[in-house]
């Protein structure tokens, strides 16, 4: 029969316990200074707990077996016999509670991946609309610019043509051999260079539309309908696309016509109701790249279209976001058309046409309020 | 609501007999069992922790890899001790005993169980590298926030 002593284990035991106090310690603090670092993070809270029920779990069952060891050799068992059962409660207890802080793992990190979700859709949010506002201020730029160059010219142009005339009556009352015919000929000469520094001018303003480019149709009707999917969603309002299988290019920019489309679609989606479906269509039609929005909504009545793209009217409907006198500032930049038809109870039609070139596109069928 | 109340009724009604009142029972030998269970329930935990943190993104992050891998061993440790427990009832009374004029016991190794009742004494050899791989990763964890933090400073 072999015996064995217990000394390597009791020496184990003894150096564990303390090794397992210490890095459940460390571990502690390392999971503290990251929630202390992170304090919304749901996931740096919960690695808190878990590191915290760990600690206490090292603690109970370390200090036991220390005690144990302890008093066993100082001859006191009998004191260990009476401490045995709540320590072996304690950690009876830590067990569970680590259990069941670890149990809630499973939803921390279903929170975890929606936020992570949530941050990436605004984060691209932020970029659209960090880019839109660089072209709208690039659109406003050129504006103001070209406004100048024709107040300018408008405001020098017309003392310039004066001054020329006058010299050039002067120079045909004057003797040709006189010394003053040749100071009016200058004057003459500094005139006309003013008339070509206007000319100049003059030609800043089709120098515009440099923030535009050749553009497909339908990737951006697909991304704007992305953006209202969330909302449409809750409302439970179905978007139902039916895009042209054909790319359809025009000359326009990107983040404007994302940004009116999102916005005819955010209105259609929170005037309708449960079950009412929006149709987003695009095709190529005779007037150019054509964008049709239909919905089965409430509809709006005749008075509230004739005056629907007036910037000072509020409409329960159309209240939502920049505003349709935006949509058309929008639309007109490219040199397209907006209309609206509705029967009230029957839902609302807004189409858009924009040219294929711009400047293409001079007018639109009546029957409708177009701008 | 009516199957609700029909059984509030049947447990009052349990209330009007006097005999046999199963309100407190006896929890002398529940005490090992409840530990069992403890244990159990840290393992299935410890488990279902295990497998979805490998299934989420975290998995691929150095600090994690170390935290999961702890849970596996923790989870091994949490199971060595359960069987230690049963065990500590199964071997002889007289398996561990100490010798006169001795503060170490010695254990007689009589059968199988005498000698993994010896091994699995040595628990720490799996509790404690545990324990270190959570203290690895959680160091990596933090290291990773930091690093991250003071760039993003850098960039502002």
């Amino acid at each position: 029969m072999i015996t064995i002593s217990m000394l390597p284990v009791w020496i184990l035991d003894f150096g564990g316990a303390v090794a397992l106090i210490v890095l459940s310690g460390l571990c502690l603090k390392h999971a503290h200074a990251l929630a202390r670092a992170d304090r919304e993070s749901p996931l740096a809270i919960f690695l808190l707990w878990f590191c915290g029920a760990l600690f206490a779990l090292a603690l109970s069952r370390s200090s036991g077996h220390i005690l144990k060891h302890l008093l066993t050799l100082s001859g006191k068992e009998d004191l260990w016999l009476f401490l045995a059962p709540y320590s072996g409660s304690i950690n009876s207890m830590t067990f569970i509670v680590i259990a069941s802080v670890t149990l809630f793992f499973n939803r921390i990190e279903t929170i975890m991946e929606r936020m992570v979700r949530d941050r990436e859709k605004i984060e691209k949010n932020s970029q659209d609309l960090f880019r839109l506002n660089k072209d709208i201020e690039a659109v406003i730029a050129e504006r103001t610019r070209a406004a100048m160059a024709l107040r300018i010219a408008h405001e020098v142009r017309n003392p310039v043509t004066i001054i020329g005339g006058m010299v050039r009556r002067l120079l045909n009352a004057y003797p040709s051999e006189e010394e003053g015919r040749l100071k009016l000929i200058h004057i003459l000469d500094q005139a006309r260079k003013l008339e070509n520094l206007v000319s100049k001018f003059e030609s800043v303003r089709p120098e515009s539309k440099k923030i535009f480019a050749p553009l497909d149709l339908n990737p951006i009707v697909t991304e704007a309908m992305e953006s209202v999917q969330e909302e449409a969603r809750l409302k439970e309002v179905s978007l139902v696309p039916a895009l042209s299988p054909t790319p359809l290019f025009f000359h326009g920019n990107s983040s404007l016509i994302k940004i009116a489309i999102a916005h005819l679609l955010r209105n259609a989606v929170h005037a309708c109701g449960k079950q009412n479906r929006i149709i987003i269509a695009t095709e190529m039609t005779s007037s150019g790249c054509q964008v049709k929005i239909t919905d089965d909504g409430p509809g709006i009545s005749k008075e509230m279209l004739e005056v629907i793209f007036d910037p000072y009217l509020h409409i329960n409907r159309l209240s939502t976001g920049l505003g349709l006198p935006y949509v058309k500032q929008i639309i007109n930049e490219h040199m397209g058309t907006v209309t609206v038809t509705s029967e009230q109870g029957k839902g609302v039609t807004v189409l858009i046409i924009l040219p294929t070139h711009l400047g293409e596109l001079t007018g639109v069928a009546g029957g409708s309020y177009a701008i | 609501m009516a199957p609700l109340l029909y059984t509030v009724f049947l447990l009052l009604l349990g209330c009007l007999l006097p005999d046999n009142a199963l309100a407190f029972q006896p929890h002398a030998y529940s005490g090992l069992y409840i530990h069992q269970l403890a244990h159990f329930f840290l393992i299935v935990s410890l488990f279902f922790f295990a497998v979805k943190a490998r299934q989420t993104r975290l998995a691929s992050l150095k600090g994690w890899q170390y935290i999961i891998t702890g849970t596996w061993l923790l989870m091994l440790w949490s199971a060595a001790t359960m069987v230690g427990h049963f065990l500590d009832l199964d071997i002889s009374e007289d398996a561990l005993f100490l010798p006169p004029g001795a503060n170490i016991p010695l254990l007689r190794l009589s059968g199988w169980q005498e000698a993994l009742y010896y091994i699995l004494k040595f628990d720490h050899f799996i509790a404690v590298p545990a324990m270190f791989l959570f203290y690895r990763g959680l160091k990596l964890l933090r290291e990773g926030q930091a690093a991250s933090s003071s760039s993003g400073q850098n960039r502002s």
